[in-house]
Parts: C-alpha cells; structure tokens; sequence
C-alpha cells in the first residue's frame, strides 16, 4: 500500500554534476570578440550584441536607455520602419 | 516535429510523455480541463480561486513548495477562460518528488477552512487590486459583458462580481474539485530527461490509485450572432483616453481562427505593423495602440485597443482606426505582408518551442483540443492561408454589425 505520507528521496542539489555546454571563441578583424554556441535541436539563431555602454557611463540621466531606444528608430540611411519591417519579415524580433 | 509517447492509465488519467536527454531537467505538468467558462454564472471566479488553493495543502502533504523548493524544483499555474495549468520543474533525479505532490493534491486537498479563508482574501485583493483601483481595469469586464450575451466568456477569469469569491463555502469549493479536478479530466505531460518506462512505472505508482471521477460533459450555451453594432461610453479617473473595440471570431479549431491571427500579425505585430506605423509614428493619434486575440477554445474576440495622445478627439481617432480596417477590407494585402506574419509566426512557434517547459504546455494543450499530435501540422494551417482567404475573412469579420466599441474618457 502506497505510503503518501513519505516523501520521496530527495538528491541534493550540491552533488549534481551538472556541465555546461563549451562555446567556441574567436575574434573578428576589428579585434570585436564573439563567443558562438550551437545548442538544441531548433532551427533558430538568438545573436547578442554587448557594448560598454550602459547606465555606468550616463552623463545625464537615461541618455543610455534613450539612446538605446532610438537604435530600432532610424540609422543614416534607412527609416524606422523600414529597419522594423527588415526584423520582422525575417520573423526577428 | 515534436515526438512524444501517449498512454491512458484506467482511471482516465491521459499522460504524455516527451523524452529530451538535451536537459538535466524535468517537467511535469497536469492541465486540467476547466476553466471560468465551465462556472455557475452565479458562484463566478472558482476556477481561479481553485488555483490557489491549489498551493493550501493536500491531503497528505501539508505544504506543496517547501519539498520542492528542497528538490530544486520551481513552479506555477495559469487559469484561462478555457483551462487551468500546473506545472513545476525540477533536476531530473528528483522526478519523484513532483509525482508525490502534484498526484496528492489531484487525489483531494486538504480543504481546510483557514487555507479558504486566506485564499479568499488573497483572490479578493487580486480582484480590487487589478480590477477595480487600477486605471482602465475594468475596461475587460464592461467589454466581456457586451460582447457576449449568453456564453460564459462574459466574465473574466477573476470573477463578474467579488462577492462570488466573497462567498464561496469550503462545500462549494469540495464539489467544484470533485466535479472537474478529476484523472478523467485531467492530463498529465511529463518531459525532457525522463524514460517512458519509468514515466510509466511512476505515473501508475502516484496517480493510478486516485479514483477516475465521472467525466465532465461540456454543454456551454452558445453565443447568437451578433446583428448590430454595440457601443458603451463611460468616464472615469483615468489619464488618457482609450478605446476598445471588439469583433466576433472563429473558435480555436476552425480555419477562420488561423485567418484571424494572421490578421491581428498584419494590424497590430510589431512596430512596422499598419496600425502602429499609421496612428503612433505618422498621425500620431495615440501614445500605443495594439490588435490581439485571447487564443479562446470557443468563438473568440478579435481586439484593437489604443491609448489617445492628449488633446486628440475620439471622434478623430476612431475614425481612423476604422479606415485602417476599411482598408483592410478594401484593399488585398500583398505577397510580401503575408509571407512578413507566417514567418513572425514560423519564428514565434519556433522559439516557443525551445523550452521544455513550453513543450510540455503546447503537448497538454493539443492534447486538450483532441490530439496532441496537432502540435506539429500547426504551422501547416498558417500555410495554408492565402491573401484571399485573409481577405475574405477581413471582410467576414470586420462588419460593422458585428462590432463592440467601449470608449474610456478621462474625467
């Protein structure tokens, strides 16, 4: 007879021996370094970009989250909603 | 292509496995098939409550995270108008733990009154917190109850009036659980590093003991078409003015569904869709403005809502939100806009997919719906739409006959 009063044996999470995946590491011709990782079966690509550029290096408040903002907002040569309609026809976001 | 193993245990339970060896992980994850439709319009609000007195205890174990939380599991539960789901996550080693608990609690809670008397308060909070203090958080009961006249898509999830849950008695709470949280209406989808064997082997041991329960007979009214266009004004302590207007659309299986959310793609996904680029960046009518749809099981509610820029007139801004749609209606899109919202949504299932967690929820779903296998022809439905089917459905829906229009004012 089932004992639901005992719980099962619980294995402690310190002696898991958990291994994350190796990237693969390289840099570009403009010394930019990328870090690439090929993990899971699905048939998508997430690309991260990380500048030293965040609220440490504010002058003013929110210059950075608004400079942010405006990168999907219009570059030289192209209109916000041509880069938006870019993104997303190839199904980025 | 999403592969998984079905067996039925005799008391009904239907378990779904789907093995992933990719994931130290595990999931387990039971929907029940009951949601704020399946409730007395007079004791409104259970199916949510449920969720919560889903974590007062069980009848054999008294608290539901600590074992958990100790087996470095983590966990949560929706309810929707159509179903309510629980799932939790933990290393694979500890799979039995969530066995143990999510098996206890389907077997009877311990329906204590002190865990009722919290829940009720916490649920009472959440409704006067959410719906009735917060700006605009009635907008989706006003709507709710003049687009729907006699189905239960009426209320909201949280309840029609906070009295219900006010009232509910730990007696109304026991016959709500032993009416639909049953094995027979329940399914139970265990994935990423587990076996099937040994799936199988515990899904006997912790839920085939539990009694199977009668089988619930879905028998909800049905909406009547809609014949004339309805509207509703109110005014309130709100900072902006705001709108919402409403269409009927098909139900989650039916092709118009698929034509439907192409159509909410093309209106209202992303910062290059027509409603966003015409009334935010270029008219600049309102501060943001979305189109959606709730995903319901039963006919559902195509949605555009919008928040005005101060000093723009309602009558202004509706007007051209209603020549978008007229051109929608007018005017076939073209290859390039239908090719742009099947690969958005190619990309969303895609993503959705990355998850095991989010499998195992998508595989409880299909599985609800009739077959789980549908999770992978999904995307072939999407494909299937042409320019003139969203055409023809733009013009099926969007008459004006068919339409629900509340606008908000600020005081």
């Amino acid at each position: 007879m089932l004992d639901r009063k005992i719980t099962p044996t619980i294995e402690e999470a310190v002696h898991f021996d958990l291994q994350l995946k190796n990237c693969d590491r390289f840099t570009l011709d403009n010394q930019v370094p990328v870090y690439a990782m090929n993990a899971g079966a699905q048939d998508v690509v997430m690309v991260e970009w990380v500048f030293d550029a965040g609220n440490w290096y504010d002058k003013q408040p929110m210059v950075a989250a608004t400079t942010n903002f405006l990168i999907k907002n219009g570059t030289t040569s192209k209109s916000a909603y041509q880069i938006n309609d870019f993104f997303e026809f190839h199904g980025a976001y | 292509m999403i592969q998984f193993d079905r067996f039925v245990l005799d008391n009904g339970l239907r378990v779904l496995v789907h093995e992933d060896p990719s994931t130290p992980m595990a999931v387990v994850n039971v929907m029940y098939d009951v949601g704020a439709r399946d409730e007395n319009p007079a004791q409104t609000g259970f199916a949510h409550l449920f969720e919560h007195l889903m974590f007062g205890g069980s009848v054999n174990i008294k608290d539901y995270d600590e074992p958990l939380q100790r087996a470095g599991g983590e966990n949560n539960a929706y309810t929707t108008n159509d179903l309510t789901n629980y799932y939790c996550q933990l290393p694979a080693q500890n799979i039995e733990t969530a066995f143990w608990l999510e098996s206890d609690r389907m077997l009877s809670l311990a329906f204590s009154e002190k865990s009722l008397a919290t829940q009720r308060k916490v649920v009472c909070e959440e409704f006067k917190e959410h719906y009735i203090n917060k700006p605009y958080g009635d907008v989706w009961h006003k709507m709710r109850s003049l687009a729907y006249t006699v189905h239960p898509y009426r209320w909201m999830t949280i309840g029609k009036e906070l009295s219900h849950v006010e009232n509910a008695k730990i007696d109304d709470v026991k016959n709500f659980f032993f009416k639909h949280y049953r094995p027979v209406n329940a399914i139970l989808v265990v994935a990423g590093n587990v076996k099937l064997e040994q799936v199988k082997r515990l899904a006997e041991k912790w839920f085939g003991p539990i009694e199977m329960g009668t089988k619930y007979e879905r028998q909800l009214p049905v909406e009547p078409l809609q014949t004339d266009a309805r509207k509703l004004e109110v005014e309130a302590n709100v900072p902006l003015d705001a709108f919402v207007k409403t269409w009927h659309m098909d139900a989650r299986l039916s092709p118009g569904y698929y034509a439907a959310d192409l159509l909410t793609e093309i209106l209202g996904g992303g910062a290059a869709s027509r409603l966003y680029q015409t009334l935010v960046k270029e008219k600049q009518y309102f501060s943001s403005i979305d189109c959606y749809h709730f995903g319901s099981l039963d006919a559902g509610l195509v949605a555009v809502d919008g928040k005005l820029v101060k000093g723009v007139s309602m009558e202004n801004a509706m007007k051209a939100v209603d020549e978008e749609i007229e051109k929608l209606k007018a005017t076939k899109i073209e290859t390039k806009e239908l090719e742009k919202v099947i690969n958005r949504t190619e990309s969303v299932i895609a993503f959705e997919d990355m998850s095991v967690m989010s499998r195992a929820s998508s595989i409880a779903l299909y599985e609800l719906l009739g077959d789980a296998s549908m999770m992978n022809t999904e995307f072939q439905k999407y494909q299937a739409i042409t320019i003139d089917s969203i055409h023809d459905y733009a013009n099926k829906i969007f008459a004006n006959t068919n339409s629900n229009t509340l606008l908000y004012h600020a005081q």
